[in-house]
């Protein structure tokens, strides 16, 4: 009886609960509204942000990049020490000769006459004034800058230019002056010639000319055939005997000649890295599907213009195409499945995405081969897309006559098709035909826009075990190459190389590391005692990096690595349950602790950042009944500490090995691992890369 | 006698697909995120679903602001709603999984190994009658937040233990607990009103 009463109550009250309405609240649809409102200030705010950020960071970098410039205009024209062979052969003046007009083609001759001639000319560092009267024991010391150049610009006032050399010579007014703007006027003829006739020209500048290698018969030589060639030219404009001083002393005269870096280059980048897939929870249903990968590959070509050695603007067209994946395990049982199922599905879009961009650039010099580049820009709208919308999909796994997983996404075109931020550092390298080959990295952020779509996890008329929206952005670090083509080159007169080669000065190395490191830290998340253990094995390790040397005892050195692993588990027999591939980003600092001969010992210390390798990070059920997921796929940044030896075989190249510990602060995968023994049991592990890793190097270290 | 029941059936087959033309308008409304077609499902749709909120929450701020989150919800996804259902019965669910998703995150639950005695609840039906609709709710709220979670789950959402501690992480035993208490103290409530 009372379980009757009971019972009825209960009905009884939630017979009325669930009929019987609540009046209206006028207060609860102001809340409702304003909370609608603040959504839409949001997106509203979402959007202009994205834009005023944009045009702001473009604004700094624009704004940066001039004053930079205004305060480092001696791109090119940084004092090169004076070091090495060149001083043992001749004295010279460093002061002045390394003033270099910056856009223009130039040349000089620095002549440091041993005795005083009728040609000698005293310029004073301050005044920059002839003195005609030089004393005969001071000839060491009495230097005579003749700098003929076409230039056309004044450069920076912070320096003494060589116009302005020139226009005090030209108004001192003495004899010997004359006799010297008659050879000034010459030569300006000859290097205008010599300008107008490249392959003249490279036949004078070409490497074998002059060689600082301690064989001073052969530099002679070769710089008394310069020479030569030099008063040939002459004779087609005016006297050769201007110049005719030279051939008797040419271990007087040093020939420099400077980079000088193409306005223009035609860029090509190819890229690659991390994207998002943004999953909700859902607004139906209580199961989330994974995020299982999310990648995005980029193709680029771009106009590259630079205006001056500092700064540059690129404009171009980026296509790129992301992979997305997002899985759940559904187990037997669940709304009456026969067994369990491993569903996934792919919500990119099938279409390739393109985005116009311009970049600002900001470069920084590191030495004559090698400069860091530094940028960042803004890329908007999906131009090449169909008009209105594009690249809906959908893609479904059924069971009977429900899905299983199933998603729909859709995307905008213009304006509305989204825009990224995007910045990122380069380590540009100069070949010898002055393209550039640059290796760095970015990262881009999703300003607005991006594909949306919603997800449905196992949806039948009755029962959805999930659906909700998702979208996909692109933010995230990326690495890319690049290699661009400098364009108007037969314009400029010189090559990248310092004839006044250095032996012996460390500059920077390329290096290889073959070899294979330990385990990875795995630890149990939790208590499973029938789960077998997890168990790893050695893997093989590839590193690739480059160096640059700030001393002869300190570099920099920033590479790309790549390592793998598979973890096993049992029961009785060995079975892979998953694989991890990951790129590795090392930037360390590395110091020669001891150099003996040919043999060399060093140490390192810096930083390494992981990229686990979206799409080969699961082999989800090789046996039956062991299965198991990687839940996070995030980049993670270790530190990183090394030593090696190497030894000289010949020339540049160096053989050695390596050893090295990282540490990882972080997770670079938590892994759930489900056996179907005949209690089924699910463990949990999260996998750290901490590890040791040795090997051998490859080394070819360029010097000055 | 058969044509009445023919004509019948008629009017209600008329009434059905009138008020499947006034759902589309309606949800096409909300796919164009109209205001005033976001007021009207509000307003209809608020008496039932506010219902649901009340229950599990222990004050009328916090049903508003759940309920809320779930309208909003349902207006950020409507596009998910394909049509097989009623737009009432999805909107329904939506707020259900919201306000499951609220008790689930705020409120702590005790583990229990305690057995207990399934308490019955002994009102006079014809009193119970008499209570008021925002009575009864107040009473609800007044039971402390994990029975009234466990009470409003088993005995006005129909769940089983079982279902009840897979929504809120805890044991069938737990669940038995919780609900046994809840009956107790409602029974006092209802005593002393």
């Amino acid at each position: 009886m009372n379980s009757r009463y009971n019972k009825s109550f209960e009905e009884n009250l939630r017979s009325r609960l669930n009929k019987e309405e609540l009046p209206f609240d006028e207060d609860a649809w102001d809340l409702m509204e304003s909370k609608l409102d603040q959504k839409g200030g949001d997106a509203w705010w979402n959007r202009s942000k994205g834009i005023i950020l944009g045009v702001s960071i473009i604004g700094l970098l624009f704004i940066g990049g001039i004053t930079w410039n205004m305060f480092f205009t001696d791109y090119d024209n940084q004092a090169i020490p004076n070091q090495g062979a060149v001083s043992e052969i001749i004295a010279t003046d460093q002061s002045e000769n390394s003033a270099f007009n910056e856009t223009n083609e130039t040349q000089v001759l620095e002549v440091d006459r041993a005795e005083a001639t009728d040609h000698s000319l005293n310029e004073s560092p301050s005044s920059s004034s002839l003195d005609e009267n030089s004393n005969q024991s001071t000839t060491k010391e009495s230097k005579v800058n003749r700098i003929y150049s076409n230039s056309t610009t004044g450069s920076a006032p912070s320096k003494t230019s060589k116009k302005q050399i020139i226009t005090q010579e030209t108004n001192a007014g003495s004899s010997n002056r004359l006799q010297d703007d008659s050879a000034e006027n010459n030569m300006s003829e000859l290097l205008r010639f010599s300008n107008e006739n490249s392959s003249v020209r490279n036949k004078l500048t070409g490497d074998g000319i002059i060689k600082r290698d301690k064989k001073k018969i052969g530099l002679i030589d070769s710089k008394k055939k310069y020479i030569k060639d030099f008063s040939m030219l002459s004779t087609k404009a005016s006297k050769i005997e201007d110049v005719a001083w030279m051939l008797d002393e040419p271990e007087m005269v040093v020939i420099e000649e400077h980079v000088d870096i193409p306005k223009h280059y035609l860029n090509v980048t190819y890229g690659g890295g991390m994207a998002n897939l943004e999953i909700d929870e859902p607004s139906l249903g209580n199961v989330r599907p994974n995020e299982s990968l999310n990648r995005e590959n980029y193709l680029s070509l771009s106009y590259l213009y630079r205006p001056i050695k500092r700064f540059g603007i690129e404009a171009g067209l980026q296509v790129q195409v992301f992979n997305f994946m997002m899985s759940q395990y559904l187990e037997e049982g669940t709304f009456d499945l026969d067994k369990d199922y491993y569903v996934h599905s792919y919500p990119h879009l099938r279409e390739i995405q393109s985005e116009p961009f311009i970049n600002l650039h900001l470069y920084q010099k590191i030495n004559r081969r090698l400069e860091v580049d530094l940028y960042g820009g803004f890329y908007a709208m999906q131009l090449l897309a169909g008009s209105g919308s594009y690249g809906s999909s959908s893609k479904g796994i059924k069971y009977q006559d429900s899905y299983l997983i199933t998603h729909e996404v859709e995307g905008k075109t213009g304006i509305e098709g989204g825009a990224r931020l995007k910045l990122g550092v380069n380590f540009n390298i100069l070949t010898s035909k002055l393209n550039t080959v640059g290796v760095g990295f970015a990262y881009t952020s999703q300003l607005y826009g991006g594909p949306t779509g919603t997800y449905s996890l196992f949806q039948s008329a009755d029962n959805t075990l999930g659906t909700g929206n998702l979208r996909t952005n692109g933010n995230g670090f990326k690495v890319q190459i690049n290699y661009g083509f400098g364009l108007g080159k037969n314009k400029l007169d010189i090559r990248y190389m310092n004839k006044r080669e250095i032996f012996g000065d460390k500059n920077f190395f390329v290096s290889t590391h073959f070899g294979g490191r330990t385990n990875s830290v795995i630890t149990k998340l939790n208590e499973c005692s029938n789960c077998a253990e997890v168990t790893t094995r050695t893997h093989p390790y590839y590193e690739l990096n480059i160096g640059h040397y700030f001393t002869q005892k300190l570099a920099v050195v920033f590479g790309l690595g790549y390592h793998s692993e598979i973890q096993y588990t049992g029961p009785g027999e060995w079975n892979s349950i998953f694989g991890i591939s990951t790129f590795n980003v090392p930037v360390f600092l590395q110091y020669d602790l001891l150099s003996k001969g040919k043999f060399n010992f060093y140490g390192q210390a810096g930083t390494s950042f992981d990229f686990r390798k979206i799409g080969n990070g699961l082999y989800p059920v090789v046996t039956p009944g062991l299965r198991g997921f990687i839940q996070e796929d995030k980049l993670k940044v270790n530190a990183r500490l090394g030593v090696g030896a190497d030894y000289k075989l010949f020339k540049g190249l160096h053989i050695g090995i390596e050893a090295k510990y990282q540490h990882a602060f972080d997770t670079i995968a938590e892994i759930t691992n489900q056996a179907a023994l005949s209690e089924p049991q699910v463990s949990q592990f999260s996998v750290k890369h901490s590890f040791l890793s040795a090997g051998i190097n490859l080394k070819y270290l360029f010097t000055n | 006698m058969n044509i009445a029941i023919q004509h019948q059936a008629g009017t209600l087959e008329t009434q059905v697909s009138q008020d499947k033309l006034e759902e589309q308008e309606l949800v096409s409304g909300l796919i164009a995120r109209n205001r005033a077609v976001q007021k009207q499902v509000y307003k209809k749709y608020f008496g039932k679903m506010l219902g649901v909120t009340m229950r599990y929450t222990s004050n009328r701020e916090d049903a508003y602001e759940i309920l809320n989150d779930a309208f909003m919800k349902v207006f950020d996804s409507i596009e998910n709603f394909k049509g097989t259902g009623s737009l009432s019965g999805w909107i329904y669910r939506i707020v259900q999984y919201t306000t499951y998703a609220h008790v689930r995150k705020k409120y702590k639950y005790k583990v229990i190994h305690e057995e207990v005695k399934p308490h019955l609840i002994t009102v006079d039906n014809d009193a119970m009658s008499n209570i008021g609709l925002e009575v009864i709710y107040e009473m609800i709220q007044k039971l402390p937040n994990s029975h009234r979670t466990v009470f409003s789950m088993f005995v006005l959402d129909g769940l089983k233990h079982q279902e009840i501690a897979d929504q809120l992480g805890i044991s069938r035993g737990t669940s038995k607990w919780y609900l046994a208490k809840a009956r107790i103290r409602l029974q006092e409530l209802l005593k002393n009103y």
